[in-house]
């Protein structure tokens, strides 16, 4: 017997929980080298934006305990060159292609929706990068605030029919509060976490390690954080989840899919170990057949808490 | 095309008081290795150190499947891979980058080494000498002590010229006298120049080279996340018309650029 790893985010369905996270596996390219895309459930694209961007002066990563911390500044190739250059090389492979956007206004994000929408390849989903800490002219601003974040999903919710992902910032007081905003403006499902604001400093040099000093946390260091988060935005809101940070091998997916989450995405592990999250599909699913959990679906928000 | 491999630890020498070189069973990066290239090792498993460790390969001896390594102890990572004993597997990730671009035919080759700057350029003048094509090799430092693994140097088929900033071996000065000295003596259209070195060095290379019309490559060293262009940390600013910096990525883009490619003054 086979275990059954299918999921549903909402309208999308995926072949198993494990995605991999935008701005971790570059346009898909990256990786081809080694494994075959066809394994994971989905792919999330780096974010895009309506013109390209450079993103950064460096430097732009540092590496924590257990971590690193960027500030890449979605650096990106615009979506005329995406939909030009990268999404073809994609639709060869039969896994979810999950196209991340961005934008400084609602504007913005409505037009970089519309181009997309006018293209005849396969797009199976949208996530909506509304948390990046990086980009100075908002972006954050999105999910910082329960009616803008409100009011942009409810613009793109009437450009396109097809299943939109908020993907939310842990940098607010309130991350329920957002997913109750989101979900009522009609989003399909929210995925929690991006990055954590943090710094590191070099005390030889008394200089910021990041070119643009402070940036986004990620990796096995914010863990704990985002089940956490995931926890808490189950217990406010009935919309699936998507769950992120720190996820590097299938007993971390099984920790987030208990939480909480309906699927998850490996983002950090991905630079470490290039096929990892194609290893995290094969373990799952060795350790459901081992288990006898005949459908991994079964165990999402199985969380025992007594009472 | 870069891969995973699992590869045995055959060796690993100390050359100096801060300098380590490993040898590694590894018979499909050894056929696969170009100089100029890197491969990303892996220290160990769990999330400290998180990232590999970047470093370029120093020789492959395709007949015995073996590649070689050379690298200063820094900090955490590479003080467990000094550490590390003849029998050890290692997690490593490669060829990645890209490899030195041949002289014309008829050209001399130039290769100038500041310190560890010597790993990639020992690799090219190991290839070019296999190749009947007799480098010149500048190898400056600021000690005698860092002029590492001048055994192996000595036993290629080069000009091998030293200089140290104190005088301790070979010309007293830097290396980028050595380099201005030789070129004098040479006709522009007929060198080329690789260069690996801090990038102060780097710079007056370029500049030395510009000012009688030499051309060359350089190889540049960034910190890097995932060292194959999935994370797009390593960014370096490109040399532009433009005032709007554009940026190229050091593990896919080079680390070998040619001169003028990458802004070295930012
Ligand atoms: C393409 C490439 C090829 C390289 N080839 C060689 C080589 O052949 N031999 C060799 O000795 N080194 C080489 N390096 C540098 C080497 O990668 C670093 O010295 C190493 O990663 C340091 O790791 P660590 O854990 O010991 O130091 P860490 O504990 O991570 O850091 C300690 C200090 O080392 C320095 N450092 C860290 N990473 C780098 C880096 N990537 N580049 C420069 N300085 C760094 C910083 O000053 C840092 O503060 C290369 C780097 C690149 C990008
Ligand atoms: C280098 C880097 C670049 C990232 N770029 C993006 C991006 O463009 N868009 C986005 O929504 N998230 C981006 N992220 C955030 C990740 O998608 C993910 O939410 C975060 O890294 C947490 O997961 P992890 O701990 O598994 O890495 C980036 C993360 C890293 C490390
Ligand atoms: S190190 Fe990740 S893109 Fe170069």
């Amino acid at each position: 017997m086979s275990a059954d790893l299918q999921v549903a985010v909402g309208p999308l369905a995926l072949k198993n929980p494990v995605l991999v996270a935008s701005g971790t596996f570059g346009y898909g390219e990256e990786f081809a080298p080694y494994f075959d895309l066809s394994i994971l459930g989905g792919v999330v694209t780096k974010t895009i934006t309506l013109e390209p961007r450079a993103g950064n002066p460096p430097p732009r990563i540092a590496e924590t305990t257990a971590g690193m911390l960027n500030s890449i500044g979605l650096a990106n190739v615009g979506v005329e060159a995406f939909i030009r250059d990268k999404l073809p090389f994609l639709q060869q492979f039969s896994t979810a292609i999950i196209v991340n956007v961005a934008g400084r206004s609602a504007e913005e994000f409505q037009a970089v929706l519309r181009r997309l929408e006018e293209s005849e390849l396969r797009i199976d989903a949208y996530e909506l990068n509304y948390s990046c800490p990086n980009v100075k002219e908002g972006g954050m601003a999105f999910s910082a605030n329960p009616h803008v974040a409100h009011a942009v999903t409810s613009t793109l919710r009437k450009v396109t029919t097809r299943p939109l992902i908020a993907k939310l910032t842990p940098n607010v007081t309130n991350i329920a509060e957002i997913a109750r905003a989101v979900a009522e403006a009609g989003a399909d499902a929210v995925s929690a976490i991006n990055t954590l604001l943090g710094m590191a400093v070099d005390y030889r040099t008394r200089r910021p390690k990041l070119g643009s000093i402070v940036g986004g946390l990620s990796g096995p260091a914010i863990k704990p954080v985002a089940l956490a988060k995931v926890w808490e935005i189950k217990k406010a809101v009935d919309i699936p989840i998507i769950g992120i940070g720190g996820i590097q091998s299938y007993e971390d997916v099984l920790e987030f899919m208990i939480v909480g989450a309906s699927a998850v995405q490996v983002g950090t592990a991905n630079f470490v170990v290039p096929d990892c999250a194609a290893r995290i599909v094969r373990d799952l699913e060795k350790y459901c057949d081992q288990e006898g959990i005949s459908r991994v679906a079964d165990l999402i928000g199985t969380l025992q808490v007594s009472t | 095309m870069p891969a995973l491999h699992a590869c045995l630890v055959t060796c690993n020498e100390q050359v100096s008081q801060t300098v380590f070189r490993l040898t590694l069973h590894a018979p499909d990066l050894a056929l696969a290795a170009a100089p100029g290239q890197f491969v990303n090792i892996r220290i160990q498993e769990g999330a400290v150190p998180l990232w590999r460790r970047p470093l370029s390969v120093y020789s492959a001896n395709r007949d015995a499947g073996s590649l070689r390594l050379l690298f200063e102890v820094r900090g955490v990572g590479t003080r467990i891979l000094a550490a590390s004993r003849p029998g050890t597997t290692l997690d490593v990730l490669g060829p990645l980058g890209t490899a030195f671009l041949a002289p014309p035919r008829g050209a001399l080759p130039v290769l100038v080494a500041g310190g560890l700057g010597i790993a990639p350029l020992h690799f090219w003048a190991e290839e070019l000498a296999r190749a009947g094509c007799r480098p010149l090799l500048l190898f400056g430092a600021r000690t005698a002590e860092a002029l590492c693994a001048l055994d192996d140097l000595r036993r290629l088929d080069s000009d091998l010229r030293l200089a140290t900033e104190d005088g301790t071996e070979g010309m007293q000065g830097m290396v980028t006298e050595l380099l201005a000295t030789t070129l004098a003596e040479q006709p522009p259209q007929q060198t080329m120049v690789y260069a690996c070195g801090p990038v102060p060095m780097l710079r007056e290379v370029e500049r030395i080279c510009a000012a009688r019309a030499v051309d060359g490559q350089i190889c540049l060293e960034t910190l890097m996340a995932c060292g194959f262009g999935a994370c797009m940390g390593c960014a370096v600013a490109a040399r532009s018309s433009s005032p709007q910096p554009g940026y190229k990525l050091v593990c896919k883009d080079g680390p070998v650029f040619n001169f003028g490619e990458v802004d070295l003054e930012r």
